[in-house]
């Protein structure tokens, strides 16, 4: 060290490594940010989660056409979000709202029906029970929120697998939508989430929902998308009901911007479509393939 | 001489404060630069671990300070005059 007081070479060289390596951080992860080596990133989810998704679909009053919001609907999406911060995966298990199950105390049933007798915490039972998997957070979603977020993002890309039209006035649902891969306005993408005219029914419906979610988080990447975040907590606090915290949520954010395309898996408890005497036309789950998803999905 | 403003305007538009440091106001550069990449993302970062709500307000804040330091070093860069 001189006189001066001044710094000595190396340790001039030790700073300016640290200045250039914390630039080049900022840079990657408000740009790249699945670029950012796992062990670097820093606000994001820590320990394995498994989150319970819940779509519940619209429904307006018959004679004012006012959108009824309530939570207390039957479930027509019902995903198990997986977060494996370790191998930074995200893992989608769809269980098809049509599935038969022991609800308990109400018998076999659809798994659809279990919000309308028991809310969350019967539905986590419920699921509990034909799948082992414990959960204790919840996100309730209904299809505004697709509508208000794709309008936000200025719309998604997606591939839609066929023309789609059709028109309910009660339900407020009018789909209009030709075959091919396309940018989806907010309406469109409820439509293209609502529509279930289909030769495999809900299955194919399953399919589509993976599809715009995956859409959706690759959206949600784009840096210029950051600046958009706090419109997008607003819009997730006026529609979705969480018992998450909002520091986990923004975590839970942070974690789908720095996941890559290729890390997130979609599964689907798929089965056999039967006529179940009282329940009507359900689905068998299929106990074989449904083992083998979970062990790939723990 | 208007290549050189031209230059660090550039520089300072890629990465806030280093057109400060070509046209030699290493301190100020420095300054802009440890604001932008260290104190406003560490202040974000530590209101996470604080509460949700206080991170949405810091990260909106510092969002647009953030950029108001970007514009004003860009702008400082191209205007700065040499006092021989």
């Amino acid at each position: 060290m001189e006189k001066t007081g001044r710094p000595n070479n190396s340790t001039r060289l030790l700073a300016l490594f640290t200045l250039i390596g914390g630039i080049v951080y900022f840079y990657l992860t408000v740009f790249t940010p699945h670029l950012v080596p796992v062990f670097l990133r820093i606000g994001s989810v820590r320990v394995p989660t498994n989150i319970l998704i819940l779509g519940i679909d619209m429904n307006y009053d018959r004679f004012t056409g006012q959108r009824i919001v309530d939570m207390n609907g039957r479930t027509d999406t019902i995903i198990i979000a997986r977060i494996d911060p370790v191998g930074y995966k995200l893992k989608l298990l769809s269980i098809p709202r049509d599935t038969v199950v022991d609800i308990p105390g109400y018998g076999p049933q659809k798994i659809n029906a279990a919000n309308v007798y028991g809310g969350t915490d019967l539905v986590k039972e419920t699921i509990y029970k034909l799948t082992g998997l414990h959960l204790d957070k919840h996100i309730f979603v209904n299809a505004a929120a697709a509508v208000a977020l794709v309008d936000l993002l200025g719309g998604v890309d997606v591939y839609v697998d066929k023309d789609m039209y059709y028109t309910d006035n009660a339900q407020k649902l009018y789909i209009n939508l030709k075959q091919g891969q396309q940018r989806l306005s907010g309406r469109d993408a409820e439509g293209f989430l609502r529509f279930r005219h289909d030769t495999y029914g809900d299955l194919t419906r399953i399919s589509r929902q993976q599809r715009f979610m995956l859409a959706i988080f690759k959206e949600f990447a784009r840096p210029e998308n950051i600046l958009k975040a706090p419109i997008g907590l607003e819009i997730a606090r006026q529609h979705f009901h969480t018992n998450m915290p909002l520091g986990a949520i923004i975590r839970l954010l942070n974690f789908t911007r720095m996941i890559g395309e290729k890390d997130i898996v979609t599964y689907t408890a798929s089965g056999e479509p039967q006529d179940i005497p009282g329940v009507g036309s359900a689905l068998i789950t299929d106990r074989k393939n449904l083992e083998n998803v979970l062990k790939e999905f723990q | 001489m208007n290549k050189a403003r031209l230059i660090a305007a550039i520089a300072s538009f890629l990465v806030v404060g280093l057109g400060q440091i070509i046209r030699g106001e290493k301190r100020k550069g420095l300054k802009l630069m440890l604001a932008v990449y260290f104190v406003l993302p560490s202040a974000v970062y530590l209101a996470l671990l604080i509460s949700g709500v206080l991170t949405l307000i810091v990260l909106g804040l510092g969002s647009i300070a953030a950029i108001i330091i970007w514009a004003y070093s860009v702008i400082d860069a191209f205007t700065y005059e040499k006092i021989n």
